[in-house]
Formats: structure tokens, sequence, C-alpha cells
């Protein structure tokens, strides 16, 4: 649908222009034309009338001698006036006394008038004057006159009106066409200059201010506000650009801190292995030769000795053990352990490790008890490091237990295997617990001098257990006990 | 039946401890230092199976086992690895350089002898467990 508002600002100002020209264009000449009508009628009646004046005088002696040729005559003096189609000349009765043209008089197409006023009708004016001789009236005179030449009149007139018309109205439009410019084209370049910018992107544009009217005032307006835009976005930028250089500073840095602190870890771990293949070294001699005296393959022992010899070999496989929580501490942080997935008889392994552990519980005298629920059998995971784990727990909780019992519960729920390790042993503080698994921290001095250990064992409990996509939680109350729970999924996907 | 073991380590306590397990089952144990020394006593004495530190001197004891691989003579002599090494992988570095057995030290002196003398009457053929 057309409407005024979609039209280019331009073409409103031109039509604006335009229209306002027409109508008072229009008006003037309607005026003008008009005017020039009732001018032209009013010569044309006064002619008439003139004429009209004239004949009826000169007729007066042929009315009055009743020469009607004399009358004839007098009209026919209206050959000169080309307009006058016809007239008659009647009597004091009414009669027709000359009548002109001779040739026919024409039908004046209308009622004769009565009065003096002229008739307009059918193109004609009719016009009728009493002849009067000293006060008597002796007859009456009728003019009839053609229009044509004042409709001709007309006619030229309007069109010399609407060929002004014409050129009034392409003169205004060709104004308004240069007037429309000083109007629309700043208001054009503010269109363009704010295009510009939202395509671009860029506040480098301004407009030319030409003039101080509500449009200059409006451009100086815009340009400040890019000015202040870009003005901004420059800051922004140059912020963006810092913080960015920053980030990279930041950034590199800190891959220089990681691979400083990776190859620290590196270099930690290649120790710690290389650290337990020396210890190893000589104390396999140790072993293997306690071993070989205590199996009395060289000869025969005495009790002393064989007391003294398997107290060094017991030291020997303690120191063992260390090196090897100490070997599986830098394999774990060096990512290097891996946990194998295969099946395996958990029950066996449970009953296995808890057999293990006896001889250490039976020497302080504690109750090993063990509850595993008939559903467990067979899972897939790594035997060795579920039974390492038990181990540990087991002998963690004999450890801290000089009296009653340690007790061990395994059941599989939901293909979750459970793993539970109560003692009745010393517990530990509420806030002791939240270091209780990481590495090197056994709990307060006292302790660790009473309880030997690297303090390593849970640490690698929960190394182990998370390996196998597990978890491991203690519950405790000081001189109450200690609860270990391990849950790991039964049916581990290798990866 | 009685064997000819050449064990080759660096560590003489470690050598004797081995040695003395053996000897007392009445095998026969010969002894070398390095990989090099190996080589040229196995090339001279022929021995039924090669016992192999492998962090040795000169050449570790990965080198010492393609070695003896690629000796003809040597060739179908049964290897055992004999290693404080633990971690990952050294296993199977151990199979893939030609080892047929890996034990790990410390060894057992109860069942070391039973384990090796298990190796001898596989052959070599087809170790890999130990």
């Amino acid at each position: 649908m057309f409407r005024i508002r979609d039209l280019h600002i331009k073409h409103k100002l031109i039509a604006i222009q335009l229209t306002t020209a027409c109508i008072v264009l229009l008006f003037f000449g309607l005026f003008a034309f008009l005017n020039d009508l009732r001018t032209f009628r009013n010569s044309v009646v006064s002619q008439l009338t003139s004429t009209a004046n004239l004949i009826g005088g000169n007729s007066v002696s042929a009315l009055d001698f009743a020469d009607s040729a004399a009358a004839e005559k007098v009209l026919s003096s209206l050959d000169a006036e080309p307009d006058i189609v016809g007239a008659r000349i009647y009597d004091a009765l009414g009669r027709v006394f000359a009548t002109y043209p001779r040739s026919g008089f024409p039908d004046p197409g209308a009622a004769l008038p009565e009065g003096e006023a002229p008739e307009f009708s059918g193109g004609r004016v009719l016009i009728s004057r009493k002849i009067a001789l000293g006060g008597e009236t002796l007859g009456s005179l009728l003019l009839i006159s053609d229009m044509k030449r004042y409709r001709r009149a007309v006619a030229q007139n309007a069109v010399l009106a609407l060929s002004l018309l014409l050129v009034g109205v392409v003169a205004a439009f060709l104004l308004s066409m240069l007037t429309q410019k000083a109007i629309s084209e700043p208001i054009l370049r503010l269109v363009d200059a704010a295009k510009g910018i939202s395509e671009t992107g860029k506040y480098s544009f301004r407009v030319e201010k030409q003039g101080s009217d509500e449009i200059g005032m409006l451009c100086e307006t815009f340009n400040d506000m890019i000015a202040q835009v870009e003005k901004r976005e420059a800051s922004l930028q140059e912020a963006h650009a810092v913080l960015e250089e920053r980030v990279k500073e930041r950034t590199a840095q800190l891959a220089v801190a990681k691979e400083a602190a990776e190859s620290a870890d590196r270099l930690k771990s290649a120790f710690l292995a290389t650290m337990s293949h020396e210890l190893r070294t000589p104390l396999n001699s140790i072993i293997g030769f306690t071993g070989i005296l205590l199996q009395e393959l060289p000869g025969p022992l005495n009790e002393e000795q064989k007391k003294q010899l398997g107290m060094s070999k017991g030291s020997a496989e303690h120191l063992l053990e260390l090196i090897n929580d100490v070997l599986d501490i830098s394999k774990i942080e060096a990512g290097q352990l891996q946990v194998v997935v295969e099946p395996f008889d958990l029950r066996a392994a449970v009953q296995k490790t808890i057999l293990a552990a006896r001889p250490l519980a039976d020497k302080k005298g504690l109750a090993l008890e063990a509850d595993i629920a008939p559903e467990v059998g067979t899972i897939a995971g790594d035997r060795r490091r579920v039974e390492q784990v038990l181990l540990n727990l087991l002998s963690n909780a004999i450890k801290f237990t000089d009296r009653g019992r340690v007790r061990t519960e395994c059941s599989l729920r939901a293909g979750q295997v459970s793993i539970r390790v109560t003692d009745t042993g010393i517990g530990m503080r509420k806030e002791d617990m939240a270091d209780l698994f990481k590495p090197f921290r056994q709990i307060d001095a006292g302790i660790s001098r009473q309880y030997e250990g690297t303090g390593l064992g849970l640490s690698i409990c929960k190394k182990l257990v998370e390996l196998m996509d597990g978890s491991i939680r203690a519950e405790s109350a000081l001189g109450a006990g200690s609860t270990f729970s391990v849950a790991f999924p039964a049916d581990r996907k290798a990866s | 039946m009685k064997a000819k073991i050449l064990y080759v380590e660096d560590n003489p306590q470690n050598f004797y401890l081995v040695q003395y397990l053996l000897t007392a089952r009445g095998h026969e144990v010969l002894g070398a230092r390095d990989g090099r020394d190996g080589l040229e006593l196995a090339a001279r004495s022929k021995p039924d199976l090669i016992l192999l530190d492998i962090q040795l001197p000169v050449m570790d004891g990965y080198a010492v086992a393609r070695a003896f691989r690629e000796n003809p003579g040597l060739a179908e002599v049964p290897i055992v690895a004999l290693t404080s090494y633990a971690m990952p992988g050294d296993r199977q570095k151990a199979l893939q350089a030609g080892c047929d057995g890996y034990i790990e030290k410390p060894i057992d002196p109860a069942s070391f002898a039973a384990q090796i003398e298990g190796y001898l009457s596989q052959g070599g053929s087809q170790g890999g467990k130990a």
C-alpha cells in the first residue's frame, strides 16, 4: 500500500511544495477566469444596451409616422453588428412592425422578456426597450444577440489560464527540486554517515555542518555523539588489548611454571624409582641370606641365633614394605601406575588377604572377623590392587587397635563392590580426618613414634581405589574405633 | 638334572646369594660382571640358562639380552631377567628384548631354585611367567 510516510524525504518535500503551489495557482486561476467571465459578460450587455438605445431612438419617427419601411431601414443598420442575429420592432398594440433580418426572424428559444433586464438563454441574450416620445409609448424593440464571440473569448481565456497553470506547476516543480536539497541533503548526509558507521564499525565518520538550523544542530549533536562513542571504543579496545596482553603473559608464566613443576615431578619420580632400586639391591642380599640361614642350608642354628636372624628378616621385610610404598606413590604420582581389568574371584581374594593379616592380629590377641555376603563372587578388576588396599586397611586397623576385634564386611549391590573394615581401636578426632588420605600425614608425632609406618598407606589406597573408579572414606570418633569403607564398580571396563 | 647356569650380575653379594642357592641344588653357576664378559663366557661355555641382571654397567640388561638373541649359538638358551626395577613396563621391556622370564628382586630364597628349575624344564621356548 502506498503511504506518504514511506516516501523519501526528497519526494515528500517536492510533493508538499508542489501541492501548495498547485492549490494557490488553481485558486488564483479560477478567480481570474470567473472575473474575466463576469467582466466580458457585462461588456457584452452594455454594448447590446447602447445598440438598443441607439436603434430605439432612431426608430421613433418611423413608428410615429407608421412607416415600417423606414423602421426596417433603421434595423438594417444592425448589419454592422455581427453578433446580433435578430431584431423586431412592435407597435404600441404589440403587433410586429418591422423585422431584422428580413430573411427570417430566428426563434428566440425563450419567452420574450417583460422588463428591460437582459435575458440569457440557449446561447443568446435577449434585450427589449420601450420606444417612447414625450411620455407616450410608441412601441418596443427586441434585440437577440449571439454569444458565439463571447464563448470563443471565454475558451481562449480558459486555455490561456490552463497554460499559465501548467507553466506555474512546472516552475514550482523545478523550484522545489532546487529548494528541497537545502533540507534533504544534510539529512541524507546524516543517513550516509550513520549507515557507514553501522556497516564498517568505524567511528571516524563525521557529517559536514551547513548552517545552524535544527538540521545543523542535529549534525553537530550527531558528530559529538559519534566522537564520544569513538573515544569510548578506543579506550575499550585499549583495555581489551592490555587485558589480552596480560592474559598472554600470565599464560606464558603459567606454562613455564607448569613445565617446571612437571619436570620437577618427573625428576622426583625418577629419583624415587632409582632410590627404590638402589635400596632393593642390598635388601635382596639381606633377605636372601637371612632366609638361607634360617632354612639352615649352611648348617643348624641354635634357638638364640634363630630368634635374632628372624628379627633381622622381619626388619628387612618391613624395610622392603616401606620401599614398596615409596615406589608405589612415585609410580602413582608419575602417572605410571595402571590397574588391570581381568576376572577374579573377589571372595577368594578377600579370604586370602584376611588370612595374610591373621598373624598380625594373633600377635596382638585381636579377633579377626569376616562377613562376606553370599552374592560376592567373580568380578572384573585388579586382584593384586584390591588385595593391597584391603591388606593395608587391615594392617592399619590392627596397628591402631589394642583390644577387641577387627571386622571385614564385603558385599555386592547394584554393580558396586563395598568393603568395610571396622575396628575397636583408638579412633580419630574429627579435625584429623581431613588430612587422612594425604601422603606423609600420619596423625600427630606421638602416634607415629608409637605406631611405625611411612604414612603413605592410606594415600596409596585412595589413589588405587580412584584408579579403579571407586571411592574410599573413613568414619571415626576418638576412642570409639574407626570404619574405612571402599566402594568400586564390580565390572569396570578396561580403558 | 644338573644344569650350567650363567649369571650376569655386578653386585657380588647378590651373585653369591644366587650362586649359593643354585649350587646347593647341584647346579653349576658361572659369573660375569657385565654384558661383554657375559657374552664371551656364554660363547665359550654354552650354558643351559642365562640369568640376567637388568641394571648393569657398560650395557644394560635389555641390550645384553638382544645381543644373546642375535648370537646364533646362544639364540635358543632361555634367559631369565632378574631385576629390582619395578616400574610398569619393565616386564614388557624385558620380554620384548628377548627374555623368557622375569623375576623381581628381592628373591624368595625358599622358592627361587624351584622357579629357575621350572624355566630349565620348559626349555626356554615358552617362559614368561615368574
